[in-house]
């Protein structure tokens, strides 16, 4: 809250200061009606998967500022045990004060501090892929959507963006628990053409400890996307050393996707996720494959017919020796809409 | 230019993580994490629990079986795909920590007294197999500790035999029957009726004042170590904490099984338990039905949190309970005679989830410190927790609702000794890590009382 209050303070302040304030606001709702069979039962259940509300604010010459906020359930997965009984809670996802400078005609050089995005997660979270759940490496908590820490972007043009993250490593729950400063870096090379559309190239690395015993927590990734009028598609691969405080795992992420309008207002859209987790002695992989067929409420809204299927292997479940156990079979009807705008 | 390239190289190397990738880094985080909530609370619970479980292997065992699940699952280190697992077994009710030192005396409405498993702190819904693991993984430890180390394979094959043979008995039909036999356990079971017939509890947390009116006890009932670790101390509850646990009695009265009297005083307990050691636990008095002295009531309302490192369960499959609640409906759904304990049921307030029971000299744990060098008792012991542990699964409920006896007792037909050889591997290579991990700990210890977990 202090950070909405100063990010509302800085550019109030800046307004009068200087006549060019812009501001750029984001709302994003998935909520789905869901029928899962796991576990030997089948069971209907509602969910708000995502709700987000933020915005970015540029203030005169050189300030910017972005604040996110997101619902969440105060519960663990499996208890009611939360905040008031299993309530949804709104938090902090990002807040960031900082500034830009230009130089020349397409450098600009973008500077921030706060709760930051973390900047893999932040390259990619506007695809299509997004709208059937949220990202393998999120869900897996490979990686925490934000960290305290300090941001730097260095942009050229469309073309070349480079994103350089120093923070605690803990994400949005902790505070700083060991000495060592977890490093992230991203650089997005894209290429456009109007025939091709827009061809993206996206590389990942992280350098990282968490938690008081220093664990490991490394990551390579990397990612290819491409956006067109008629379709968008990619796939993306992380890398992980150390997991969950693991620090002999080594997990592999990896995403595939594909969205395509049939006709103005409807489509199908489907991904692949595949999870493997090594540690060692043991190891764990799963598959989840999505398929949804989409008909578009508006520009941004989707309303989603969609079938879930995620499945352990055999030979390296959850559960040792029991891979059903944790195989589920999802039916979702699912809304999704992701607006923005500039008052 | 070149300064400044070099100055943003500097920076961003000197920021860089100095990661320590072993074993002990994970079992330091993985016990910062579980405690986490004490730690932020009451540190010095924490040291304090962090100090018993550095003075006995078993203990470290006690306090760690977040620590186990972790291992035993996913790509833990000690995750290896059991002969009887299974899909349709993975999410019955388990005790999720049984030990030797959570089995104790119950006290039925007929006065029998008898022995069970008094802790559920843990039971969820999980992989029966892993429950049984974590069994044979106590007694080489108990073996161990007792300074019989030969004694391990022979502790392990009585409880899977006792396990195996008692859980075909039940889903061929055998009535449960109450655990009171035995040398050990009559003993055992001697001493809780006589203590509870002479109101021990009563006796030891309660005082009479010059009027004749009881109320509670403020001061050591045992005093504490030297270290300063406490072992059996009552507090007055302090004016921060009273509305919460005023506010959890009241909610607690409509979920035990018969109503209680008026609240006469409330303490609170320090030094019980082992993992549970910095959980808030309060004694409340309670008027019993008549005028008389004696029959008034103790209960100890005692904080419930998730049990740590379980595997997920499908949201279908998931309980959806708060974390007191989820410990009465797990000991309604485990224990061998569910009803005895009419005092039993769950509170929460605001952040807090209590399980709320009696407390009288009926309840009795199991010492293992009464043991060291008996391996007639420890065998009695072995299988007594075998068949208990096999009451329990085979008794609860499968999701859909049938006694659980039924699945898993077509694994075990004819495999008696499978299951020992399975639990013999793994219960030598669970305790070769964790004996590891105890003096790891130890280690840590002594270099920072809290890990470097301390807010």
């Amino acid at each position: 809250m202090r950070a909405a209050l100063a990010l509302v303070a800085i550019a109030g302040g800046a307004a009068h200061a200087e006549p060019t304030l812009t501001a750029r606001g984001r709302a994003t709702v998935s909520a789905a009606a869901i029928a899962e069979a796991a576990g030997g039962v089948t069971a209907t259940r509602f969910e708000l998967e995502r709700a987000e509300v933020g915005g970015d604010v540029t203030a005169g010459a050189h300030g910017v500022g972005a604040l996110t906020l997101e619902a969440i359930r105060s519960a663990g997965p499996a208890s009611a045990m939360g905040i008031d009984g299993d309530s949804l809670v709104v938090r902090l996802r990002h807040a960031a004060l900082g500034g830009r400078w230009a130089a020349g005609a397409t450098l600009t050089v973008t500077g921030r501090l706060g709760l930051v995005p973390d900047p893999w997660t932040a390259a990619l979270v506007d695809h299509p892929a997004r709208a059937l759940g949220r990202a393998l490496t999120e869900e897996a908590a490979l990686i925490a959507p934000s960290d305290l820490g300090a941001e730097l972007t260095l942009a050229a043009g469309a073309w070349l963006r480079v994103v350089i993250v120093v923070g605690n490593g803990e994400g949005a729950r902790d505070v700083e628990r060991n000495r060592g400063k977890t490093t992230s870096a991203v650089t997005r090379v894209a290429w456009r053409a109007p025939a091709v559309g827009e061809l993206a190239l996206l590389g990942y690395g992280r350098d990282g400890s968490v938690g008081p015993g220093a664990v490991r927590s490394h990551r390579l990734g990397a990612a290819l996307t491409w956006r067109h009028a008629r379709g968008a598609a990619g796939v993306e691969v992380v890398r992980g050393w150390g997991v969950d405080a693991q620090p002999d795992a080594r997990a592999l992420a990896a995403t595939a996707w594909l969205d395509v309008p049939i006709v103005a207002a409807a489509g199908v859209t489907a991904r692949a996720d595949r999870l493997s987790l090594d540690g060692g002695d043991a190891a764990v992989a799963r598959w989840i494959g999505r398929g949804a067929a989409w008909w578009a409420l508006a520009p941004g809204a989707r309303v989603e017919l969609a079938v879930e299927r995620d499945q352990a292997d055999a030979a390296a479940a959850p559960i040792p020796g029991a891979a059903a156990a944790t195989d589920a079979t999802r039916v979702l009807l699912r809304v999704h809409g992701s607006f923005e705008d500039t008052p | 230019m070149r300064t400044r390239h070099a100055l943003v190289l500097g920076f961003v190397g000197a920021c860089s993580a100095a990661a320590v990738d072993d074993r002990p880094a994970f079992v330091i985080d993985a016990l910062t994490r579980d405690n986490q909530r004490w730690l932020d609370r009451d540190p010095a619970a924490v040291a304090a629990k962090y100090r018993v479980m550095a003075a006995r292997r078993f203990d470290f065992l006690r306090g760690s079986a977040g620590l186990y699940w972790r291992d035993v699952t996913a790509a833990g280190a000690g995750a290896r795909p059991s002969p009887f697992a299974a899909a349709d077994g993975a999410w019955l009710w388990i005790v999720g920590d049984p030990h030797l030192e959570n089995l104790g005396t119950r006290r039925r409405a007929d006065g029998a007294v008898y022995v069970d498993w008094n802790d559920y702190d843990a039971a969820t819904r999980g992989p029966w197999w892993l429950d049984g693991r974590r069994l044979a993984l106590g007694l080489a430890l108990a073996a161990d500790d007792a300074g019989l180390p030969a004694l391990a394979s022979r502790l392990i094959d009585v409880a899977a035999h006792a396990y195996a043979g008692e859980l075909v008995r039940l889903a061929d039909g055998g009535p449960i029957a109450l655990e009171r036999g035995g040398a050990v356990i009559a003993d055992l079971c001697a001493r809780a009726a006589t203590a509870g017939d002479a109101g021990a509890r009563l006796a030891d947390y309660t005082r009479l004042d010059a009027a004749g009116r009881r109320g509670m006890y403020y001061g050591d009932v045992v005093p504490p170590a030297a270290d300063g670790t406490w072992i059996d101390t009552t507090v007055a509850v302090t004016a921060a904490e009273r509305p919460d646990v005023d506010t959890a009695i009241a909610t607690w009265r409509r979920t035990a099984l018969v109503p209680a009297g008026a609240l006469l005083g409330v303490s609170r307990r320090l030094g019980a338990g082992v993992a549970s050691y910095p959980a808030p636990r309060y004694y409340a008095l309670l008027a019993g039905a008549s005028d008389r002295l004696d029959d008034d009531l103790l209960i100890e309302l005692k904080e419930a949190v998730a049990p740590a490192g379980m595997p997920s369960a499908p949201a279908a499959v998931a309980l959806g309970l708060a974390e007191g609640d989820r410990t009465v409906v797990a000991e309604r759904a485990l224990a061998a005679s569910p009803d005895d304990d009419v005092l039993l049921g769950g509170a929460t307030v605001g952040p807090r989830s209590y399980r709320v029971r009696s407390r009288s000299g009926y309840e009795r744990g199991v010492d293992l410190d009464d043991l060291a060098g008996d391996a007639a008792g420890l065998e009695e012991l072995a299988a007594v927790a075998g068949r208990a542990l096999a009451r329990a699964h085979g008794r609860a409920p499968t999701v859909d609702g049938t006694p659980a006896a039924a699945v898993i007792a077509p694994r075990l037909r004819g495999q008696a000794d499978a299951l020992t050889a399975t639990w013999q591997r793994d219960a030598t290579d669970d305790a070769a890590r964790v004996s590891a991990d105890h003096a790891a700990f130890v280690d840590a210890l002594a270099r920072d009382p809290l890990l470097g977990g301390a807010p």
